[in-house]
């Protein structure tokens, strides 16, 4: 690339990232929207063998490495939206893909009893810009925590601070009712990251 | 009345009716929980709790002492099983002991629930909202005060409220009624929630008029001007009346040769030729509607006060750009305008179908759509704390009670905008999943909740591009809501049902 075009190219991308510091929510709507993991696992249900069975209108929680951190699971719940107010009840289905190409979708129904309400989805006080922008915090850290995870070895110093970074945006994002449906998808992961990072969500 | 805003307040109301927190007239408590003579008469048989309210002997005989309503109600809901708990109390004297014990108990709560009661009557009182407040500020605290009401009133009840789930209530088993001794307790309510909707009512309406106005005034200069201004200035002088000369004249709106408005005439949309010769410019039907009956199906302030502003300012620019010829219209969304409901449980899918086949002809009963979607396990449901339903439908059904009913509908995975706009073009409608949370612009709803809306048309520039579509959500009971190809691009999951042209 010729020095000008880098110039160009260095000028294009201060001004998006300008723009998403400084915008409102949409700047960091189109981000998270542009991010391949996050595309990976919304569009979950929209591929067999999910999409026989989850509810378009349910609630899909943030994806969490599964053990090993070679596949990512996430939840379905059931949750009533109006406007300016939702409830959110305990998760009816999971689902998990592979981080790699190549390997299926899985989708099932948890056991258990009737579901039941876990309270409100969003986080009390959480802007629509502050979510997003946590939402893309998340996202960015969550295939080099998986990573991390899976490969088991030794955490450098940098990483260690991307890891908490990770799990603090994680934190303020998770659906509250829903945290401890969060550390039981994977304990191994949670206390994984507490032992690296310092912080992880709650156990219980 | 704008009875979104007074939903809350129904929501509790068909609750708080259904017998969740029974209200009576005070009166004494049991009057005696020893019936008279039992120290005479042969030991009667224990007593069994049913509800709704009937405390008798197990022989058949009626007890003694009268136990009211929200006595009961009362013991509904702090006594785990309190049927079974208290047919399992060892005796008839172990189970009086209990009654003398617990009515008192109930008859305290229910002293508390009236004085709260009259507490929030006061509290949600209009009056203390300064006059002085900015329209839209003014008619912000006046809805925020129903939903304290709403709110408020449930928490107050919940002494004498049960979980949902747990069998039918009283109202539900006397069809629907509740006993007129009730009324003292539940018209005050009505009343406030009655005088705080008809106050946000008249605000909206106020709103609406003068943006109707607005648009008006603008659009009768802008006939003027082009009746004055022949030849090529003219256009360039309605611009500049417009949006400050952005605008640009001489538009050729690019049709398919099978232009669906030609198939289906847009009912009450703006009527312009393509191309739009400025000298041959109409003042068009604005878009904003005159009457009560549209603008309720509008249903401009239902996601508050903010969207509907926006909303209004939506249908001003597209009334502008139909002035200036700068698009048109596709599809038939004023005239899809009357299909629109306010959905009650999780049929967001249901109800889209449910508008398509009405949109075809079809007679179809909401409530048995459901029912058959449910049987054939299309979608599934489940009960919320709240009392209402919540659930929704997997992606390879969210066309399949279209398809029984006769409607050759097709989903599409991984769809473009262009091929979304082929659907529309070729039929006026399609049936599309959005992010709810950036398709309401809300912040309190969870990002990977899905929501269908049955979209009604589209807006099509001279470019050729959409700018943007019609929707009817059942999820907010709007109806012809025009969303900004931006807000749309942000929301739409991609996804579609395609539907045939109408015959």
């Amino acid at each position: 690339m010729s020095p000008a075009r880098l110039r160009r190219a260095a000028c294009l991308a201060a001004l998006a990232a300008l723009a998403a510091a400084c915008g409102g929510a949409d700047a960091w709507i189109d981000k998270l929207q542009a991010d391949p993991l996050y595309r990976r696992a919304e569009k979950l249900r929209l591929v067999a063998p999910c999409s026989a069975l989850v509810p378009m209108e349910f609630g899909q929680t943030i994806p969490v490495p599964a053990r090993g951190g070679r596949r990512y699971s996430v939840l379905y719940y059931p949750v009533s939206v109006a406007p300016g107010k939702s409830e959110a009840m305990s998760p009816v289905y999971s689902g998990d893909f592979a981080r790699g190409a190549g390997e299926p979708d899985r989708c099932e129904k948890l056991g258990g009893g009737p579901p039941h309400s876990v309270g409100a989805p969003v986080p009390a006080g959480l802007s629509q810009k502050a979510y997003y922008k946590a939402a893309v915090t998340v996202y960015a850290g969550l295939d080099k925590a998986a990573a991390l995870y899976g490969a088991g070895g030794a955490v450098a110093d940098a990483d260690r601070k991307a890891l908490a970074d990770f799990a603090d945006a994680f934190t303020a994002l998770a659906e509250p009712g829903l945290r401890t449906d969060y550390y039981r998808q994977n304990p191994d992961f949670w206390e994984w990251l507490r032992r690296e990072a310092g912080r992880s969500i709650p156990k219980a | 009345m704008s009875p979104k805003r007074i939903l809350a307040v129904a929501v509790y109301l068909s609750v708080f009716a259904a017998g969740r927190g029974v209200a009576l007239p005070a009166e004494p408590a049991a009057a005696g929980s020893t019936a008279p003579g039992t120290d005479v008469e042969p030991a009667p048989a224990k007593l069994v709790f049913t509800y709704p309210c009937t405390f008798a002997y197990a022989d058949g005989k009626p007890y003694e002492a009268r136990v009211m309503d929200f006595e009961c109600d009362y013991l509904h809901a702090s006594v785990k099983n309190a049927a079974k708990s208290f047919a399992d109390l060892p005796s008839l004297a172990a189970q009086k002991a209990f009654l003398d014990d617990a009515l008192p108990r109930a008859d305290t709560a229910h002293n508390e629930y009236i004085k709260k009661i009259a507490e929030l009557i006061q509290k949600t009182d209009p009056a203390k909202v300064p006059k002085d407040l900015p329209s839209t500020k003014r008619m912000d605290r006046i809805a925020a005060l129903n939903v304290e009401l709403s709110t408020g009133v449930f928490e107050i009840a919940k002494p004498f409220l049960w979980p949902a789930r747990e069998e039918q209530s009283y109202v539900q088993k006397t069809a629907g009624s509740w006993p007129a001794s009730w009324k003292p307790y539940i018209q005050p309510i009505y009343d406030r929630s009655g005088q705080l909707s008809g106050l946000v009512h008249d605000s909206e309406m106020k709103l609406i008029d003068r943006a109707s106005a607005d648009l008006e005034k603008k659009l009768a200069a802008a006939t003027k001007a082009a009746a004055a201004v022949k030849g090529p200035g003219a256009g360039g002088a309605l611009n500049l009346m417009f949006d400050g000369g952005a605008a640009r004249d001489g538009v050729a709106v690019p049709m398919p040769a099978s232009d669906p408005r030609k198939a289906r005439p847009a009912a009450g949309g703006v009527e312009i030729s393509i191309p739009v010769p400025v000298s041959d410019l109409k003042t068009p039907v604005p878009p904003i509607p005159k009457t009560e009956d549209a603008r309720q199906q509008r249903n401009y302030f239902s996601r508050g006060t903010a969207a509907g502003l926006q909303r209004l300012k939506d249908d001003a620019a597209v009334a502008t750009w139909h002035a200036l010829g700068q698009s048109v219209t596709v599809g038939d969304p004023y005239g899809n305008a009357p299909l629109i409901f306010h959905q009650k449980g999780p049929s967001c899918d249901v109800s889209s179908q449910a508008e398509a086949l009405r949109s075809r002809g079809q007679t179809v009963d909401l409530s048995k759509l459901a029912k058959e979607g449910l049987e054939k396990g299309y979608y599934v449901d489940y009960a919320m704390a709240s009392g209402h339903r919540e659930g929704g439908t997997p992606w390879e059904h969210v066309d399949s009670l279209l398809q029984d009913h006769g409607v050759a509908a097709k989903n599409v995975n991984d769809a473009t905008p262009a091929q979304l706009d082929q659907a529309i073009r070729a039929s006026g409608d399609a049936i599309v999943f959005v992010r709810v949370k950036t398709f309401w612009k809300d912040d309190k709803v969870p990002p990977g909740a899905s929501h269908a809306v049955y979209v009604t048309g589209e807006e099509v520039g001279a470019d050729g591009k959409v700018r943007g579509y019609y929707v009817n959500d059942t999820g907010t009971g709007e109806a012809a809501r025009f969303v900004s190809a931006d807000v749309f691009k942000r929301s739409w999951l991609n996804v579609f049902v395609a539907l045939p042209p109408h015959k």
